[in-house]
């Protein structure tokens, strides 16, 4: 009875975070807990160290989005990738992922590139590719660093977060290469070294548009070799692009740092409420030997590694497509983890498969984020951005697939 | 009835840029404080106790404000697909329905989070250096406290809009 008004009240759009407080409360009860329980795991998450790079690579990201940096980061990639075969799409690609990596967030990638992207390549496809094309690609930075939810699953999985970096790079490049040549298979006629007449923005300066493009290279080999903390290279990163909009570029005003700082708390916030009152329902969980109870169903059922990821993957598809990635990874991998270190599944092996799970369920109906927000980008109804995404849908599938059964192919060696 | 709406509503937007301003203000000494950290143990081979600790309820202060301006701003993450669907009539019903149901969790968080910094007041728990615990855990209350105003005032409002 309780579970059927949880699962109501999750469907007429109660914020996720009631619906676990509700939860945990009733979980409490039930086991005579003292409820105040709940807020004590509440407060522990401020002894978590790694939390703090969250909310600064997220302003990080608002600070960009907010200034000139997108324009000048067109420029920038149309000048430097003249000779690039086939540069349109490898501009297109490179913009996604760009933005995907620094903001976490695909839809920010469709939102500030879909029309441009739209009108560089809508000559060479049909507009159900294209709208497949963009509504797709805005996911795939999500496997590069600076990635927040990269971020928050090392925290949630207690892994070191440059080791999870490092193994993803290549599942990511590889499926970029992917994405690129089945643009160049299906355009239509050749797209080679077309120019891109592309004229610099207003008052544009160059010194920012290179430290801009310089952001990224240096958090990622910063990360790479270990020369800083998580937190810190994200404290660097803010400063960074403090000073490169508000005193190089000029772009940004002081009220603008006031509204990205409340814009990227906002999102900070409804993430970290989530993720504090599920430390209280995951101990619960774990005290009550729940991945246990869950273990001994699943071995009746699951009898190997080999169906334990067909379980995993059906499971995480229908997950994505109605939680969001950091709901997603607060709620279901602690469940998770147990369960595939018991099929010998490494953490860093099922997080690369949940990032990319996840990225498929930004576009997998009824709910996957993406399709809404390509919808509403394109003018287009729900059903044609849901048809136009399902070769993307396919090839994404496909490459789950691979690294799931494969992790050799993709995965560098310990 | 319209007047006191209208002063709580005005008195939760000034509230909400009192907040931005001071989680920008603690993003601001955060970032300072992991500068110099970062260059006296690089320099100077030395690191300042405890910073480390501060830094962490920092990061604990700017996620509860920043909860509260997704609470103010209904920006948490929920699955809006039904109620993007829903009519006029439906959706007024499911939002007053949404924001009993918040009220009432966020009443029950309000109240056992007193209780907590009650027990850490009558222990006398210490936080690092010489910092009682309970009044930093002040922040859960408040920040529970401000979602139950807000989803009151959401529900006032939209039962007003109805008539």
């Amino acid at each position: 009875m309780i579970f059927l008004l949880f699962l109501l009240l999750f469907i007429i759009g109660a914020p996720i975070y009631s619906l676990i407080a509700g939860m945990t409360l009733t979980s409490y009860s039930e086991a005579e807990i003292p409820l105040v329980v709940i807020i004590l795991e509440f407060f522990n998450m401020s002894n978590i160290p790694m939390l703090l790079a969250l909310p600064l690579f997220t302003l990080t990201g608002y600070l960009l989005a907010k200034s000139e940096a997108p324009k000048r980061l067109i420029y920038f990639s149309s000048t430097f990738f003249k000779l690039i075969p086939n540069n349109l799409i490898f501009l297109s690609l490179f913009l996604a992922i760009f933005f995907g990596a620094i903001t976490g967030s695909s839809g920010i990638t469709i939102i500030a590139f879909g029309s441009l992207v739209y009108s560089l390549l809508n000559d060479r496809f049909s507009d159900n590719y294209l709208y497949g094309f963009i509504t797709t690609s805005g996911g795939l930075g999500l496997l590069f660093a600076p990635s927040l939810p990269m971020i928050l699953y090392a925290i949630i999985a207690e892994i070191p977060v440059y080791d999870f970096f490092r193994f993803a790079i290549i599942p990511g490049m590889v499926l970029i290469v992917i994405f690129y040549l089945h643009s160049i298979f299906l355009s239509k006629g050749s797209i080679q070294n077309r120019d891109l007449n592309i004229k610099a923005p207003k008052n544009n300066k160059n010194i920012a548009m290179w430290l801009e493009v310089f952001l990224p290279i240096a958090v990622v080999i910063t990360i790479y070799n270990g020369l800083l903390a998580i937190t810190e290279i994200a404290a660097f990163a803010v400063l960074y692009i403090f000073i490169v909009e508000f005193f190089i570029s000029k772009d940004l005003k002081k009220e603008d740092l006031i509204i990205a700082v409340q814009e990227s708390m906002t999102l900070v916030g409804a993430i970290f409420i989530i993720l504090g009152l599920s430390l209280a329902s995951t101990n619960l969980i774990i005290d009550q030997q729940i991945p246990q109870l869950i273990f001994e169903y699943m071995s009746q059922v699951v009898g190997s590694k080999f169906s334990f990821f067909v379980f995993l993957i059906i499971f995480l598809l229908l997950i994505g497509a109605i939680l969001d990635i950091y709901s997603a990874i607060i709620i279901v991998l602690p469940i998770l983890l147990p369960l595939a270190s018991l099929y010998e599944v490494n953490s860093i092996h099922l997080g690369i498969l949940f990032i990319l799970l996840m990225e498929i369920g930004f576009i997998t109906p009824p709910i996957g984020l993406n399709l809404f927000i390509a919808s509403n980008k394109f003018q287009k109804s729900i059903t044609q951005i849901y048809i136009s995404t399902i070769p993307f849908f396919a090839i994404l599938l496909l490459f789950v697939l691979l690294v799931a059964y494969f992790p050799a192919l993709f995965l560098l060696p310990h | 009835m319209k007047l006191f709406i209208d002063r709580c509503t005005a008195l939760g937007d000034k509230l909400r840029k009192a907040e931005a301003l001071f989680c920008t203000f603690l993003i601001g000494v955060i970032v300072i404080i992991i500068t110099l950290q970062v260059l006296s143990r690089n320099f100077f081979s030395y690191s300042i106790q405890g910073l480390d600790a501060i830094v962490r309820m920092m990061t604990f202060y700017i996620a509860m404000f920043g909860a509260i301006l997704a609470t103010h701003f209904q920006r948490h993450i929920s699955i809006d697909t039904f109620s993007r669907f829903a009519s006029a009539k439906y959706r007024y019903f499911l939002e007053c329905i949404i924001d009993i149901w918040c009220l009432i969790i966020a009443f029950s968080l309000f109240y056992f989070s007193l209780e907590l910094v009650q027990s850490s007041f009558e222990f006398g728990d210490i936080y690092t250096g010489e910092i009682s615990l309970w009044i930093l855990q002040l922040i859960i209350p408040y920040m529970f406290f401000n979602h139950f105003m807000i989803h009151l005032m959401n529900l006032i409002n939209t039962l007003a809009r109805k008539k």
